[in-house]
């Protein structure tokens, strides 16, 4: 008892007052920032995981590689045989779409952008003809619109739940900005199969300048060009390149990014700000244009449901799947005295039923693979997903390796990257609690 | 009936409270912040607005249990003295009832527990039980003790202790009080019997047990462990108390008790270690040895002269 | 010559690794009482080559030597049921290569498609079994263990991993440098393995590094050492939920691992050693905090150790738990920390002669149980202190020299072996490459591997509510042993 008392008299109150605003030590390699006029950008090489690159900007999109391919036959069989049923997956929705349209009432989580002969054809019987659509101030399709449909669908410039189709289906319509036209690609919704699928594509004249009305947060759009994306079994997440920009780009993507420092130069700083984490997976490539200040503003977007359910009280169940232990470390460090995560009511608990929430680490081996789903699944509803460290969220220092399973990761919605390579706990700590408050 | 209702309010209210102060406590000596001592209500609530899950192996007896060991806590509640010192029901022996009443809960928690087929909530349930056969006769000795030594035998009984307690009266008193604070130590799960922020599942006891509730039933399940607990903190204050005192005061006086003892259970818990599981045994003999004392003393001072 | 006898860090052409026959290895093993710390295969055309390493840990010497299976030979008479350590090297061997060993004592693969092999089971009216894992409660690693119990007494516990099994040894043979990855092995103990990795690649390659750099990746490894054990007894404190030593020397470990933050950048040091030498320096102004710092966790940690021992309810959960005697674990081939706690005084610094330590083994009773391996802690902790201190006053000596150095190629169709005594215990690292000078076979061997076992030996007997404290007393490392 009395040492007790005299022990805590040696120790003081350890823990961290601010934690939104907690200093850092300067050596620590957080957030970097990137600036290319300085001409001393190492080899890609250097970089142990390829969250380096230089020339190109990487896209995580998720995209059918074959879409290009496969798409000549649809179109083939929309102008000729018209009876055909024939299908061709565009790629995955992703998640950023998915909580967009869960806003709007929809659940589209895990369903898949597609089209068919039969509505292919009837994009352009509607607007494939000059002399309807001159009259409408439109431009007749062609096919190489088609081929643009990849690049409308993931870094649209604007996006409209609102509609309905003539049978009654809800549809998204995406809007994007080309040169000299506006894309506009229809999808419906279609709840049984899981899929949103054409319903039509038709282009306007650009008149004025619609791109100054845009707020554009996405590194895509302004590129303006067609995502090819590399070979690639069945949409797994792919690094696809973009071609056609002329300038080389300078980026980091932190959901690979071990912040290892091999890359450090002029050009490449990395800041001690912790803050890195972001609801999208998207936003983790870092570029030129990107500043610490804009990306923890926008970085984390939250959702309502989540604000009036957890934003209290979360618990949430660790699940260790193949990861070095790392990570495991830091998030015990997240509740020792000095970060008191217990504070917020964020606590890790010892059953998942007893959870609102799991936070994965590692690159998910094989043999994990079924406890980790196991696990998700006994977790009651509400739930979220965190993906704390490289590995999880991109595979790490462990990507090319064979024995992993990362089936899981692409089949739920994820809701939240941490990034680090082990993570730092005030970046877990600040990203679940903006997560959960919104603030 | 004014006071009812005060009482009423305060056993649905203060016990989550109590467990926030208990968190509190402990985060102090930790040298932490800690939670908010509203914590426990956030908890609650966010359990309620969640699905609750069941496994496949789970009958409906898993899916009631909540519902019925919440229950039989609040009606054993409504046997136990509040802050007035009156229960809610004060009938002859209404300690008998609370304690089987209670019992009758705990039976329906091992079954549930038993119910999910895991080999440890298994564990769980046969310590937990073993606990309660050691806990309930040392119960029953105390408070026979105390109708003996009061000749009133009503749960009532306990404010009577403090103006009436013959010779041994300081020394009943507080060996009244340790039995009730271990017995509270082991109702309520805490170290050194238990260690409710565990994260081992070999070393549970309760914890082990609700591993498989979720959503509702488990938001149910907590606010029950956490009423229980009150309850065993508010016969200590009923002892405190004298009778007679006008409600404005023992309504404080009682709430004040409470946190005090709030305060103590946290301070126990950040001053030792948790006993090795053989240990604990010899922990509740104490307790029943304490009992027994009583009930010599009762013997002795009513008999012996 | 049966054996080829190497120094640690040593390179030697494959050629030179003399070949014997399974009851030679037998027959010498028993004679010669040397340690089994290697035991691998690797393809070679279309014969299976096992290398053999056994560590005189007396002279500090290393004894290699090979056995060759030819493409017929599918099987041979098991070591474990003579020499139980072994163990788990014979199932790694046959889980590899399909060359069963007969008459192995409990023959399983060691990390993948076990689910496929039964349990071993206890019959018995009160015998109870009780199954955890892969998912633990805590925020702790996957691996399934199975007890067989009579009521809270443990007869028997088998440990089930490969769970964490992602493949490092194949992707290290990728390319010539990873430090990344083999940061990776491990994430607590990042430095001792990166540094048994840097030391085999740059044997290979023939460069030798800087003292300066050596001397710099030791003050990380001891500063490791030093924040590990420190946060492993907060963590027995914590199991035994002892608040103040749960909360104390958490709060301790974490100036020493913000330290580690301050000189490399990362609170676990990664990104501090690279092939050729280290990539920051240990400054004037550093070292000063570094010896500041040190001082004070010295401080807390004897004080609160002191509070620890004189508690009685914290003395009985750890005394005369979970006990491995010296006769077990030098039979199973125990190693590190845990078999010093045994009364088994091996450590590779001070066997294998390390120049820049002075260190002698540390006095005092060894028990074997936790109580042992919580006191060890505690002495292992002072002891650091002390090397580091020491070696910042060396440090200052070669502060002229270079952090890193000019790495060569890798020398073709050489065998190189790096032992370096990371917290747990000796890391064993060795790589092969072939004829194009490129790696074609890369092994690892933490502490982890051989000292499992012990964990199973130590919770017999004992109650399964011990078993958690058993588990932090050794805080063996799940990804260490499933690479
Ligand atoms: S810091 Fe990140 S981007 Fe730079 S080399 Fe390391 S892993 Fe690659
Ligand atoms: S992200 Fe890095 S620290 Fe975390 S588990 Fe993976 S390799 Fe380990």
């Amino acid at each position: 008892m009395f040492d007790t008392i005299k022990l805590k008299y040696h120790q003081k109150s350890k823990y961290i007052k601010d934690i939104k605003n907690a200093p850092m030590r300067e050596q620590f390699r957080g957030f970097p920032v990137l600036d290319s006029s300085f001409d001393d950008v190492p080899d890609e090489t250097c970089c142990p995981t390829g969250a380096l690159k230089y020339g190109s900007l990487p896209v995580i999109s998720e995209v059918n590689p074959d879409y290009i391919k496969n798409l000549r036959i649809i179109i083939d069989k929309a102008k000729n045989n018209p009876n055909e049923r024939q299908k061709l997956a565009i790629g995955k929705v992703s998640n950023d779409l998915a909580l967009k349209a869960k806003e709007h009432g929809f659940d589209i989580f895990g369903y898949i952008h597609d089209l068919d002969v039969s509505g292919v054809r009837h994009a352009y019987l509607e607007h494939g003809m000059e002399k309807t659509e001159i009259p409408r101030g439109q431009i007749p399709i062609t096919d190489d619109d088609f081929e643009k449909i990849p690049d409308v669908l993931y870094s649209y410039d604007e996006i409209d739940f609102s509609g309905k189709n003539k049978t009654g289906l809800d549809t998204i319509t995406y809007k994007k900005h080309m040169s000299d036209n506006t894309i506009f690609y229809v999808e419906e919704i279609r709840t049984g199969k899981q899929t949103l699928t054409i319903n039509t594509l038709y282009k306007h004249k650009n008149t004025g300048n619609p791109r100054t009305s845009v707020k554009n947060d996405n590194p895509l759009s302004s590129t303006g060009s067609i995502i090819i994306s590399d070979l690639s079994k069945n949409f797994n997440p792919v690094v696809s390149k973009c071609e056609g920009t002329a300038k080389k780009i300078l980026s980091i993507d932190m959901g690979k990014c071990t912040f290892c420092g091999n890359c450090k130069c002029k050009a490449i700083q990395f800041t001690n700000k912790y803050k890195s984490a972001s609801t999208s997976r998207e936003k983790l490539i870092i570029t030129e244009n990107t500043t610490a200040e804009d990306y923890e503003k926008t970085a984390i977007q939250s959702r309502k449901e989540i604000i009036k359910a957890f934003s209290k009280s979360l618990k949430l169940r660790q699940v260790s799947a193949a990861g070095c232990n790392g990570c495991e470390m830091e998030l015990n460090a997240c509740s020792n005295c000095n970060f008191d995560m217990g504070r917020f009511g964020i606590d890790f608990v010892a059953s998942p039923r007893h959870a609102d929430g799991i936070v994965v680490t590692g690159p998910v081996s094989e043999n994990m693979a079924w406890a980790l789903e196991d696990c998700y699944k006994s977790v009651p509803n509400p739930k979220i997903v965190i993906l704390a460290g490289a590995c999880a969220i991109s595979g790490g220092v462990f990507q090319n390796s064979s024995k992993l399973n990362r089936e899981f990761l692409e089949k739920y919605p994820i809701d939240l990257y941490i990034p680090g390579c082990p993570i730092h706990p005030l970046t877990f700590i600040n990203a679940v609690l903006s997560y959960i408050t919104g603030k | 009936m004014k006071t009812a209702v005060i009482n009423l309010i305060i056993l649905l209210i203060v016990p989550f409270l109590m467990i926030g102060v208990i968190k509190k406590t402990k985060a102090f000596w930790a040298g932490r912040k800690g939670v908010s001592v509203f914590q426990p209500f956030y908890d609650f609530i966010r359990l309620m607005k969640k699905e609750a899950v069941y496994s496949e192996t789970t009958s409906p007896v898993f899916q009631i249990a909540p519902v019925i060991i919440f229950s039989s806590i609040i009606f054993a509640a409504l046997f136990v003295p509040m802050s007035t010192g009156e229960p809610f029901i004060n009938i002859p022996f209404g300690f008998i009832i609370f304690s089987y009443v209670l019992g009758f809960g705990k039976f329906f928690s091992l079954i549930s527990a038993l119910d999910t087929g895991s080999s440890f909530e298994g564990m769980g349930a046969s310590r937990e039980a073993c606990f309660s056969t050691i806990v309930e006769p040392a119960f029953f000795i105390a408070m026979g003790s105390v109708a003996a030594l009061t000749k009133i035998d009503g749960f009532d009984n306990l404010k009577m202790i403090m103006g009436n307690s013959g010779t041994y009266g300081v020394l009943i008193i507080a060996l009244l009080i340790i039995t009730l604070f271990i017995m509270l130590l082991i109702e309520g799960c805490r170290v050194p019997v238990d260690d409710p922020a565990t994260h081992l599942e070999l070393t549970m006891i309760h914890e082990v047990m609700i591993l498989d509730n979720s959503g509702v039933d488990l938001g149910l399940i907590t606010w029950g462990a956490a009423i229980k607990m009150f309850l065993f903190e508010a016969l200590i204050a009923s002892l405190l108390i004298p009778a007679g005192l006008p409600s404005l005061i023992s309504i404080p006086l009682f709430l004040g008790i409470i946190f005090i003892l709030a305060v103590v259970v946290g301070t126990v818990e950040s001053t030792m270690a948790r006993f090795r599981m053989t240990h604990v045994f010899e922990f509740i003999f104490t307790m029943s040895i304490t009992a027994l004392l009583v009930l010599t003393l009762v013997t002795y001072g009513i008999y012996g002269n | 010559m049966n054996w080829i006898i190497i120094e640690n860090n040593e390179k030697i052409n494959l050629s030179q690794i003399p070949e014997i026959t399974i009851e030679r290895l037998r027959e010498d093993y028993k004679e010669l009482k040397h340690r089994v710390i290697g035991f691998f295969g690797k393809n070679e055309n279309e014969n299976i080559r096992l290398y053999v390493i056994l560590a005189d840990d007396n002279e500090g010497k290393l004894y290699i030597s090979s056995v060759l299976f030819r493409d017929n030979e599918k099987s041979y008479d098991s070591l474990t049921k003579d020499f139980p350590a072994f163990h788990n090297f014979e199932r790694e061997f046959y889980e590899e290569f399909g060359i069963e060993p007969l008459n192995h004592p409990w023959l399983k693969p060691l990390r993948q498609n076990q689910d496929k092999y039964s349990f071993f089971e206890m019959k018995g009216e009160d015998v109870h079994e009780v199954a955890v894992g892969p998912i633990h409660a805590g925020v702790i690693e996957p691996g399934h263990f199975r007890f067989m119990c009579q009521g809270e007494k443990v007869y028997e516990l088998e440990i089930m991993l490969g769970y964490q099994h992602r493949g490092v040894e194949e992707l290290l043979t990728k390319s010539k440098a990873n430090n990344r990855l083999a940061e990776s092995v491990c994430g607590d103990t990042v430095i001792g393995h990166n540094t048994a990795y840097s030391q085999v690649i740059e044997t290979l390659c023939g460069t030798s590094i800087t003292d300066k750099a050596q001397i710099i990746r030791r003050i990380a490894l001891e500063l490791e050492r030093i924040a590990i054990h420190i946060g492993d007894m907060g963590a027995i404190a914590g199991d035994m939920a002892y608040l103040p030593g749960a909360s104390i020397f958490g709060v301790t470990r974490t100036l020493v691992i913000n330290t580690m933050l301050e000189i490399s950048g990362s609170r676990f040091g990664r990104g501090l050693i690279d092939i050729g030498g280290v990539n920051f320096d240990i400054k004037e102004e550093i070292s000063d905090k570094i010896i500041k710092m040190l001082t004070e966790v010295e401080k807390t940690v004897d004080k609160m150790t002191k509070v620890m021992l004189k508690k009685p309810s914290c003395l009985s959960r750890m005394e005369r738990t979970g006990t491995v005697t010296k006769e077990q674990a030098q039979a199973i081939g125990a190693v590190g920390m845990a078999a010093r706690s045994s009364g088994v005084m091996i450590d590779s610094r001070i066997d294998f002669k390390d120049k820049f330590y002075k260190l002698e083994n540390l006095r005092f009773s060894a028990l074997g149980d936790v109580y042992s391996r919580f006191y060890l802690r505690y002495l292992e902790i002072k002891q650091s202190v002390e090397a580091v201190k020491d070696l910042l006053k060396i440090l200052k000596e070669h502060n002229n020299e270079d952090l890193k150095v000019e790495i060569g190629d890798l020398t073709p169709n050489s065998f190189a072996i790096s032992i370096t005594e990371g917290w747990r215990g000796e890391i064993v690292h060795c790589a092969i490459t072939d004829e194009n000078g490129k790696i074609s076979r890369y092994k690892i061997k933490d502490p982890s591997f051989n000292n499992w076992y012990m964990l199973s030996l130590a919770v017999r007997n004992n109650g399964i509510s011990d078993f958690p404290l058993c588990n932090k007393s050794f805080n063996l490392s799940y990804c260490g042993n499933d690479l």
